[in-house]
């Protein structure tokens, strides 16, 4: 794989007081792929997400994030990052359209308006523009924070459990969003519950287990049975390819 | 699809500044419990020293300037809640910037809502409290920018700390109100001095002291601010 366009891990460590979080996780995928992280609660992929988001500091090993040193990008790469997080990152006192406005600013989009409109109509949140976000439901809101990751066309998009609680219009929507991402060129690394889902949208697999890989594979020889032997402490099989 | 453009610090502040002032105004969460303090202290300071037959003008700088700090820590210590609540900070730390950005434009947002509350309060408390104004007007308003945007400058930043400590709003005057004795003294002698109370030709000085006040504490801010967003 190119170092220079995707993401690659070597080693990456990260330690959280005196828990060893992340333990020699190495990983490559090229520009324009989707990969899942798979495992157990606990396994670490929240934290590898943080971590590429530029959240958590790694403490050890050497990430390359769309050919930048995640240690020393900074700013710099974060413009080129969407996160979507366990939390929306929404204010509710704000209405759908000043939330996206808001954001594509502080991401330095020009003529944010006009984006933070384009960005309602993809999530089909027109209608309800200008209504506080207070009043939407879970999964209005799940669409608009999708929308929220997307206002800066991120090359790089982290997805953490992006399915959990979505109503069908907007799994139907994420679906959408993964499929686009591959002719544009956008690379997807998503946490996941759901082995079946994840490797039906992915073109590959990493399987975390106490903070290392497990597996990692190409979507397409891994079955939902394999990532639960891998995941599994007691399984005792380590497939590494 | 839009593209991210060049960006800088300004933008994100600006972006920041818009949203306080947006929020604030749907909202009033810090604006109007500002407000109603400011015009509960004024009252009950005005009726208890006049029931002790105190005369009001020696002990007016003093007044003003703890009414004054008292009603901000109301909105200051609003600033970093209302983040930790809708658990939004992360997000402002994922923006491409460096994060001073957070503390500058909460800072200017501070600013404007105590000058707003200020233009409202201290007419008030001269007028409530039966005290003649007879300060010339620019160095008095150079004292209270000044005496506000050290109180600001220091309250914001403390209010980002103190967001991760459980004890949070509570904790805020506790940590601020050491920190803040320079510019508390500077503030009223200045006062004092504008007022003809004291030596009359003192307030170039505690203006230096509170500008300088406010000089180191933005830049020490500044500095530390990173850290305190990642601890």
């Amino acid at each position: 794989m190119s170092e220079d366009t995707g993401v690659l891990a070597r080693d990456l460590a990260l330690r959280l007081g005196d828990n060893q979080v992340l333990r020699g996780v190495s990983f490559g995928i090229e520009p324009g792929t989707v990969l899942a992280v798979l495992g157990p609660n606990g396994a670490g992929k929240t934290s590898l997400l943080k971590v590429l988001a530029t959240l958590l500091a790694p403490t050890g090993g050497e990430v390359r994030v769309l050919g930048r040193n995640l240690r020393d990008a900074g700013a710099a790469l974060r413009r080129l990052i969407g996160y979507v997080a366990h939390q929306t990152f929404l204010y509710p006192q704000l209405t759908g359209w000043e939330n996206l406005y808001f954001w594509a600013r502080a991401y330095g989009v020009r003529k944010a308006g006009d984006r933070a409109e384009e960005l309602l109509a993809f999530v089909g949140l027109e209608l309800h523009a200008h209504e506080t976000v207070r009043a939407y439901s879970r999964g209005m809101q799940q669409r608009l924070a999708l929308a929220r990751a997307l206002a800066h066309d991120p090359r790089l998009l982290l997805l953490d459990e992006p399915y959990t609680g979505l109503d069908r219009r907007a799994t139907d929507l994420l679906d959408v969003i993964i499929r686009e991402s591959r002719p544009q060129g956008r690379t997807v690394i998503m946490t996941s519950h759901d082995p079946t889902r994840a490797i039906r949208a992915s073109d590959t697999v990493v399987v975390l287990r106490r903070g290392q890989v497990a597996l990692l594979a190409d979507s397409r020889d891994v079955d939902p049975a394999l990532v639960d032997d891998a995941a599994d402490p007691s399984g005792g099989r380590m497939v590494v390819q | 699809m839009g593209a991210a453009g060049a960006v800088g610090w300004w933008p994100q502040v600006s972006a920041l500044l818009w949203k306080e002032l947006r929020s604030e105004s749907r909202t009033h969460d810090s604006f109007t419990p500002m407000l109603v303090f400011a015009f509960t202290v004024v009252t009950v300071f005005g009726f208890g020293l006049k029931l002790a037959g105190v005369s009001l003008r020696p002990v007016f700088p003093g007044l003003i300037w703890i009414s004054t700090y008292f009603i901000g820590f109301l909105g200051i210590g609003r600033s970093f809640a209302g983040e930790k609540a809708q658990d939004t900070l992360a997000g402002l730390r994922l923006v491409p910037a460096d994060p001073s950005y957070i503390y500058v434009g909460k800072l200017l947002s501070n600013l404007l809502f105590l000058s707003a509350l200020e233009a409202v309060s201290i007419p008030l408390q001269f007028a409530l409290l039966g005290v003649e104004f007879t300060a010339p007007l620019l160095p008095f308003a150079g004292v209270v920018i000044l005496g506000t945007t050290g109180f600001a400058a220091v309250g914001t930043l403390l209010s980002g700390l103190a967001t991760h400590t459980r004890a949070g709003e509570i904790l805020l005057p506790v940590l601020a109100f050491p920190v803040l004795i320079p510019a508390i003294i500077g503030a009223v002698q200045a006062t004092a001095s504008l007022l003809g109370l004291g030596n009359a030709l003192d307030w170039p000085k505690w203006i230096g002291m509170l500008a300088a006040y406010d000089v180191l504490f933005v830049a020490v801010s500044l500095v530390v601010f990173d850290f305190i967003m990642e601890s």
